[in-house]
């Protein structure tokens, strides 16, 4: 009864798998269609080009052996001989830090809070430079949110706000918002689409109101509005660069809506007020909920970063930046998040899952490697694996191992393999596992 | 009894100094305080193995403690106290006097985040720069702080007074976004500039700018011009703008603005 | 394992075979409970003196998935003031009413818990549900899936579809490797989808042309054409409003009209949230006479508890617009997960409150029905945790219901008005031993048709509870205190045949198991149906047909009951 996972015979040479689960942006869309030939992938369809991009280039600019020694001094290892150094520096560590995982299945996620246990570290996952204002705004006020299919079946009125989904969750449009089709909603024509950014994007184009805010104010301008929809007037004419009148026409599309869905991204998250931003927000929704149906769904950027927020909160109570290091987990931001702690240089060691903190952290977090151990697991050749004193290939999760992911609106989805690593390279759970291991041999 | 503890060598990873108050000290002798343990990273250690101890048997009753150096990797320097005092020869590190209840702290150098966390009572006075966070509860919590004053010499971060609910806070120097965040009570003065959005979402309490705001958030309305405020300790001179907010909260809080500093204000005046 | 363990001399109550107290050896053998072993190969626990019970089954409680997730999230606060080092043997946690997983696995263990079930799961995260649970240890879960508001039993139902909504519903248990039918608040969920709700059975749930009624009469039509082991487990409308037991009582009686009596049809969980009369907030009353007279009148109606317990603690809930109205009067955090095509959710912490009216009223309410209902083999403790409290709690409800003194002690400082719209205080009726062994064990086991659980005989899963307390020699009535001690920290806790816990302490850490129910419906009615059913599956959801069962492998130790139904 179990519908079988692959279309066709396993053993052909040539074969074409269903309903498979993109592993690149928030959209986790489940309807791919991939290719294979002699164990190679040769062609996907119903993918965007980011995603088809991750499925047909996978072969390129790979970290192929595991690596011991910084840039030039590299030189290639055994698997055996890396780990032992892995472990050998593991051992050493008064206060490691572990962080990404962002890009990899629950089950690799759960491996590194184990490690974070045991060794008496502290673990970050990347949604500290994405959305975890979301998440920070979710703890003090809580998330008024549902599942992608409610905006499908029942939205109204779509909101883009500090987001572009034309251009980083390209099928979202079609798929999930403004013109998928549901069981009360035919289409487009049965929708508004608002986007409020400080320039007029390409998701723009397709709305049929644009409001461009000045960089900045997006707290103002969503203050403003929770007085709007609250029935409160305003003194001012204008806000964040926006005509009041221009605020209240928004506000009333809000309130008339039957059921209203705010997506935003990072132009909320990472503009100046963060997480307040998103708290904003959440309050405008609120008020709307007194009127309404309104809800609000963070446009995730990577595939499992959810995932990442949802193990670390199952298993420690918190979904970032947990510190282990007195034998239970703490968390403050400010104190425990990764970019402070190198920041202030308080690790003796970096371990980095899937991820490139070197292009994403801030210089002055970034400055601190040089005085430490860094050890990276990734399938790719990334500026953070050159600086690494040991990296260890792994495969690609959703590609080439099977793997647990959460979708931006925390739908889980079980994600497949779909051909092999190249030979020698093992999913980073079983790594994991190995580290783990003589790691409990010796504390 | 007055007590130095100055690092043996420089502190590489985090270090929890949370049990060296004087609340803890008390009664102790010199051999108790040296075999205490604190967390240095994921290891317990003795006071001893990374401290040098020095006693001073200075008389009175009171327990004097003073950290020399760079104590920017500490966490919890003058947790929960209750009486007597701490200096910090230098920086301060993590949640400085979070959760105090009296006696007095001074930091001579900077403290980093967190400052005063929940604080109930006593008084701190950094000489240096302060964080984000000062005064406010842990994340998540909403029960601010509701008594205690604290003094900062330097410029301070965001959020500072965020939740809070008695107590004050004096800036000297300039602080980031959202001074008094949520506010529900007390009084925070700014002497210099304040990023923006200061006292969003108040319901109560006062917030007193004296440099340059920059803009007041669309949810508060002026009320009147008043020559001068009430601060802490003194009357401030102005004249300042009266905002009362936030309306979006229904919040009957007040936000002083100095006039002088703040030009590009004075269309609030045509309101009036 | 082949582990052989004696538990000797210790005092049994295993009511399910009729043993009361009796002083007797308990031999185990290869995790099972066995006639005898040989005492000389086996590792013995002297439990004389010791009160020896079956591990308890806790019928409802939110320990996992989306919800209590979002629930763990919404409180950080809660985790600092209640959190758990690692030990050499275990792993460390957090949370107060939201514990993390490793956590509320050694908490139910060292309270002589072993089986727990996940009280509501929505189909389309069930994945989530099952990575938690496989990450709680030692207990033996399983979990209710959520189908009150599904689109597809409702469409089906309302076209008088009903047995292609069997074998839907058959489906979904075997794709969420469910164990029994949930129903939350039916109807109003789905009106919820567009911010309202529903008020009355028969209410017409906008734009599905059902009713309530004809949704919950549906579903067990549903479950006992499938012959699952539970009855419908069912979270009422209008729970947690004012003179709300009429509603309780409405839908408990729709279904034996329906089906007539003579055996089990429905379980209503929480009943104390849907037990309360007088008509507003302010002249709020107990309802618990009505509804245990009702119960006391009938046979096919089960109840557990959800008892209050004055504490912080956190609601959450499937019931979306329940959770909104909370928030309206108590303006503090709010989380809301609608789940399309299928249910929602909120979470809200709450406090319960000895000195408020409504706290006493309700703290009153859970321990009234209990106490009313004469039948203790249909009644379960609980406290739908965390709704209505944490479950580490349940040492303090068990001696509230033992002794009349321990609830004078609470009522002398509760609000005293309230106290007078409750029976409460005129109640004398105190629990036995056995009374407990039913409702914490015994009668959750067998309202769940778990065959191996709740008691002691041969063939029953060696999962055992050994108290220090003598039951001879304790009156609980008058030394509760003693007898709250020790159930708080079992003397041993064993699963499946090995010690878990000693003296309160977890001593070995085990994976358990991961229970469900296999309906076995002919292969090719189910994939006609699914045929059918794709493409507005796929019309609806946000995922694919394919992706949306949860893969066998996902499950740690399964333990599936096959079961065989009559379509």
């Amino acid at each position: 009864m179990i519908i079988p996972s692959i279309v066709v015979e396993e053993k052909a040479a040539e074969y074409t798998i269903e309903d498979v689960i993109c592993p690149f942006c928030g959209c986790c869309c489940d309807d791919i269609i991939v290719s294979v030939k002699d164990g190679r992938i040769i062609d996907v369809r119903n993918a965007c080009t980011l995603g088809a991009s991750k499925f047909l280039h996978i072969d390129e600019g790979r970290l192929l052996k595991p690596k011991i020694g910084r840039f030039e001094s590299a030189r290639e290892a055994s698997l055996s001989e890396a780990i032992e150094t892995v472990v050998g520096l593991l051992k050493d560590s008064y206060y490691p830090l572990f962080y990404g995982w962002a890009c990899t299945s629950c089950e690799a996620i759960l491996l590194g809070l184990d490690l974070a246990e045991i060794l008496g570290g502290a673990i970050d996952n990347t949604s500290i430079v994405c959305h975890g204002p979301t998440i920070l705004a979710g703890q003090d006020l809580g998330l008024i949110t549902a599942t992608l299919g409610q905006v499908k079946n029942r939205a109204d009125l779509i909101v883009f706000w500090g987001c572009n989904p034309l251009e980083a969750h390209p099928r979202h449009i079609a798929r999930y918002s403004v013109s998928s089709k549901g069981r009360f909603i035919s289409g487009r024509r049965d929708r508004k689409v608002v986007v409020v950014d400080v320039r007029r994007t390409n998701t723009a184009r397709i709305a049929d109101l644009f409001i461009e805010v000045k960089p900045g104010y997006d707290y103002e301008v969503l203050s403003a509005l929770k007085m709007l929809v609250r029935d409160l007037d305003l003194e001012v004419d204008e806000v964040g660069g926006i005509p009041v009148s221009k605020l209240e026409e928004l506000a009333d599309m809000m309130v008339e809506a039957r059921f209203g869905a705010l997506f935003f991204g990072t132009g909320l998250t990472m503009s100046r007020g963060r997480d307040k931003n998103i708290e904003a927000a959440i309050e405008l929704v609120r008020c709307l909920n007194f009127k309404t149906k309104f809800v609000l769904i963070p446009m995730r950027g990577h595939f499992n970063v959810t995932g990442a927020n949802e193990a670390f909160t199952w298993r420690t109570g918190y979904p970032v930046s947990i510190d282990f290091s007195q034998g239970y987990p703490r968390y403050l931001p400010g104190e425990t998040t990764a970019v402070d702690i190198l920041r202030r240089g308080e690790c003796d060691l970096f371990f980095v899952v899937a991820s490139d903190p070197i292009s994403h952290m801030p210089r002055r977090a970034v400055e601190h490697l040089s005085n430490i151990p860094v050890i990276t697991l990734d399938p790719k050749l990334t500026p953070t694996v050159y600086l690494s004193d040991v990296a260890i290939p792994v495969a690609y999760t959703g590609i080439e191992v099977d793997g647990s992911v959460y979708r931006m609106d925390t739908v889980p989805l079980r994600m497949r393999k779909i051909v092999d690593p190249p030979p020698g390279i093992l999913p980073d759970t079983e790594i994991l596992r190995m580290i783990l291991e003589k790691v409990r041999g010796c504390v | 009894m007055r007590i130095t503890f100055k690092p043996l060598t420089p502190f590489k990873v985090p270090v929890d100094l949370s049990p060296i108050t004087p609340d803890n000290l008390e009664g102790m002798d010199i051999g108790e305080v040296k075999s205490l343990q604190v967390w240095v990273g994921s290891k317990r250690k003795r006071i001893d193995e990374i401290f040098l101890v020095e006693l001073s048997e200075d008389g009175g009753e009171e327990v004097a403690i003073v950290f020399m150096g760079d104590f920017g990797k500490a966490r919890g320097i003058g947790s929960r106290m209750s009486k007597g005092s701490i200096t910090v020869k230098g920086s301060g590190g993590l949640r400085v006097g979070e959760y105090m209840r009296g006696g007095t702290i001074v930091v001579e150098g900077d403290v980093d985040h967190w400052l005063g966390m929940a604080m109930r009572g006593g008084s701190i006075h950094v000489k240096g720069s302060a964080g984000s966070y000062v005064g406010a509860p842990p994340k998540g919590s909403s029960k601010g702080m509701r008594g205690g004053s604290i003094i900062i010499d330097g410029d301070a971060g965001e959020c500072i007074g965020a939740y809070m609910r008695d107590g004050s806070i004096e800036v000297k120097g300039n602080v980031g976004l959202f001074p008094g965040l949520r506010m529900l009570g007390g009084t925070i003065v700014v002497y210099g500039n304040c990023m923006g959005r200061a006292a969003a979402r108040m319901k109560d309490g006062r917030v007193i700018i004296l440099g340059s705001i920059g803009s007041i958030l669309p949810t508060f309305q002026i009320e009147e011009i008043r020559p001068s405020v009430r601060g802490v300790r003194e009357r401030l001179e102005g004249p300042f703008y009266v905002f009362q907010g936030d309306l979006s909260e229904d919040g009957k809080g007040r936000l002083f603005v100095s006039k002088p500093s703040n030009p590009e204000l004075a269309f609030f005046e045509k309101l009036l | 394992m082949k582990d052989a363990l004696l538990i000797r001399n210790g005092v049994v109550y295993d009511p399910m075979n009729g043993v009361e107290g009796e002083v007797m050896d308990i031999a185990i053998k290869d995790g099972v409970i066995v006639e005898a072993i040989d005492e000389r190969k086996a590792k013995v626990i002297d439990a004389s003196g010791m009160l020896v019970m079956p591990g308890g089954v806790d019928i409802h409680s939110h320990i996992a998935g989306s919800k209590s997730n979002i629930g763990r999230l919404l409180r950080p606060e809660d985790h600092r003031r209640s959190y758990e080092p690692k030990t050499a043997l275990t792993r460390s946690g957090v949370g107060h009413s939201v514990p993390s997983t490793k956590t509320t696995g050694y908490r139910y263990a060292r309270m002589g818990y072993t089986t727990v079930f996940e009280a509501a799961s929505p189909p389309l995260k069930q994945k989530h549900t099952w990575e938690e649970l496989n990450d709680i240890p030692i207990i033996d879960k399983a979990t209710l899936t959520v189908m009150g508001n599904n689109w597809f039993i409702m469409d089906f139902i309302s076209q008088g579809r009903i047995e292609d909504a069997a074998i839907y519903a058959a489906w979904l248990l075997k794709a969420t490797k469910g164990y029994g039918i949930k129903i939350v608040n039916p109807g109003g969920v789905e009106a919820w989808g567009w911010g309202g709700n529903v008020y009355d059975l028969d209410e017409l749930v906008p734009y599905f042309g059902i009713t309530p009624r004809e949704i919950v009469e549906g579903l067990c039509k549903i479950n006992s054409m499938l012959n699952l082991p539970h009855t419908i487990h069912v979270h009422v409308n209008r729970l947690g409003m004012p003179n709300n037991c009429w509603t309780t009582l409405r839908t408990a009686h729709t279904v034996r009209k329906a089906f007539g009596g003579g055996k089990l049809l429905i379980h209503i969980t929480h009943c104390q949230f849907s037990g309360y009369a007088g008509s507003t907030w302010t002249t709020l009353r107990s309802g618990a006479e009505y509804i245990a007279k009702y119960v006391n009148s009938v046979d096919h109606i089960s109840l557990d508890m959800g008892q209050v317990v004055f504490t912080d603690t956190t609601t959450m809930t499937g019931d979306g617009p329940l959770e909104f109205r909370l928030f309206q009067s108590l303006a503090g955090k709010w989380a809301n997960a609608d789940v399309e095509v299928e249910t929602g959710a909120g979470i809200v912490p709450i406090r319960y409150s000895r000195r408020s009216y409504v706290g006493t009223i309700q703290w009153a309410v859970g321990l009234e029905l209990a106490l009313l209902v004469n039948d203790p083999w249909r009644i379960v403790l609980t406290t739908d945790h965390p709704n209505g409290g944490p479950f580490t709690a349940y040492p303090r409800v068990i001696s509230w219901l033992m002794s009349s003194k321990a609830r004078s002690k609470v009522m002398e400082r509760v609000n005293r008005r309230a106290l007078k719209y409750t029976a409460l205080p005129s109640i004398d009726r105190e629990y036995t031993f056995t009374d407990i062994a039913i409702v914490t064990r015994a009668a959750p086991a067998k309202l769940l048709g778990l065959k191996r659980k709740g008691h002691l005989g041969v063939g029953a899963d060696a999962d055992i509870a050994i108290y220090d307390l003598d039951p001879r020699k304790v009156d609980p009535s008058v030394d509760y205190r003693r007898v709250r001690r020790a159930l708080r920290r079992a003397a041993y806790t064993i699963k499946g045949g090995r010690i878990v816990v000693v003296k309160g302490e977890v001593v070995e850490d085990i994976p358990g198991r991961s229970i469900w129910v296999d309906v076995d419906i002919p292969e090719d009615k189910v994939e006609e149906l699914l045929r059918e059913v794709k493409p507005r599956f796929e019309e609806f959801y946000t995922v694919k047909l394919r992706n949306y069962p949860v893969p066998e492998d996902m499950i740690l130790n399964p333990s599936p009951i096959k079961i065989n139904p009559s379509i």
